[in-house]
């Protein structure tokens, strides 16, 4: 356990769980935030990496970087969630009122839209409105097309993470613009 | 042509725009206790389990006692034999009130 015994990172010293805590806490919680565009799911996808790293401490191997052991069990981990993210909605919705859903459901990138019309947009706000319109995509091409434009990821380096073809990240994403730019459509005046 | 500038703006990698979240200082403290407090839960539970498979396993013990206890005493075999009877035969002591009854008895016999 790092707790208790601690682990030796690729530099060689000793790291307590709070350190590395300390160290990558930032990291795991915006990249859940960019991924999910919700502060509580984002904060509460973090506590249950961090939960997961603490338990799983025994399998680290120290010839990796620890920050990129982390990010790869938070990756995976931020996935499922999305993957799984409808399915949760829709049993939300049995459970409670529209009002309430509704108000849990809502993205950071819907409630930044652009509201006056007619304003040359400037590059934040483009940003927000194709973000906005990604998050209305299925997750078969939403999460491609994410880890492509704001992840700074490689086709190839997709393909590992998703364990999917080179061919077929290619086929998601090239879909994926093609379905925003007809969400987009609408907004082209002003992009 | 607005068509291309949407395609141009799609191919390209670009910042989030996802305004930026401060991590809970607390957290770690909170994930040590939860997961700790999940290791004693699993502890707990197995230490419950054996006790309390140990107490059905008494109570059943109690119960099978009672049952077999209670159906001797219920059965008609005979339980003492012709070895049990000479034996206590040759250790009884008479008491002072059995004596005195005899002789009693005795006196009463000769009037």
């Amino acid at each position: 356990m790092i707790a208790q015994a601690g682990v030796i990172n690729s530099t060689g010293s000793q790291m307590t769980f709070d350190d590395i805590y300390q160290e990558n806490a930032d990291m795991i919680l915006n990249l859940a935030y960019r991924m999910t565009g919700k502060q509580e799911v984002a904060r509460d996808l973090t506590q249950d990496i961090f939960v997961k790293v603490y338990e799983k401490s025994d399998s680290f191997r120290e010839q990796s970087k620890i920050s990129t052991w982390i990010y790869r069990i938070a990756m995976n981990h931020i996935l499922n969630f999305i993957k799984r993210e409808k399915r949760l909605s829709f049993l939300d919705f049995m459970e409670q009122d529209t009002k309430t859903v509704r108000e849990g459901t809502v993205t950071v990138w819907e409630q930044n839209l652009p509201t006056q019309p007619d304003k040359a947009l400037e590059d934040h706000e483009k940003e927000n409105i194709i973000r906005h319109f990604v998050e209305q995509l299925n997750a078969k091409y939403k999460i491609p097309f994410l880890l492509f434009r704001y992840e700074e990821m490689s086709y190839q380096q997709i393909a590992n993470q998703l364990g999917l073809s080179m061919s077929a990240v290619e086929s998601r994403i090239f879909r994926a613009k093609k379905k925003l730019a007809e969400k987009l459509k609408p907004w082209q005046h002003r992009l | 042509m607005k068509n291309d500038k949407i395609e141009q703006l799609l191919n390209k990698k670009a910042k989030s725009p996802t305004p930026g979240l401060t991590p809970d200082p607390f957290l770690a403290t909170r994930i040590a206790a939860i997961a700790d407090g999940k290791k004693q839960e699993k502890a707990g539970g197995a230490l419950v389990s054996n006790w309390s498979f140990a107490s059905v396993i008494t109570a059943f013990a109690v119960v099978l006692g009672v049952y077999f206890g209670s159906a001797i005493l219920d059965s008609e075999v005979q339980n003492t034999d012709d070895v049990f009877s000479e034996y206590s035969q040759a250790f009884y002591q008479t008491g002072f009130a059995e004596n005195f009854e005899t002789t009693l008895d005795s006196g009463g016999s000769e009037e």
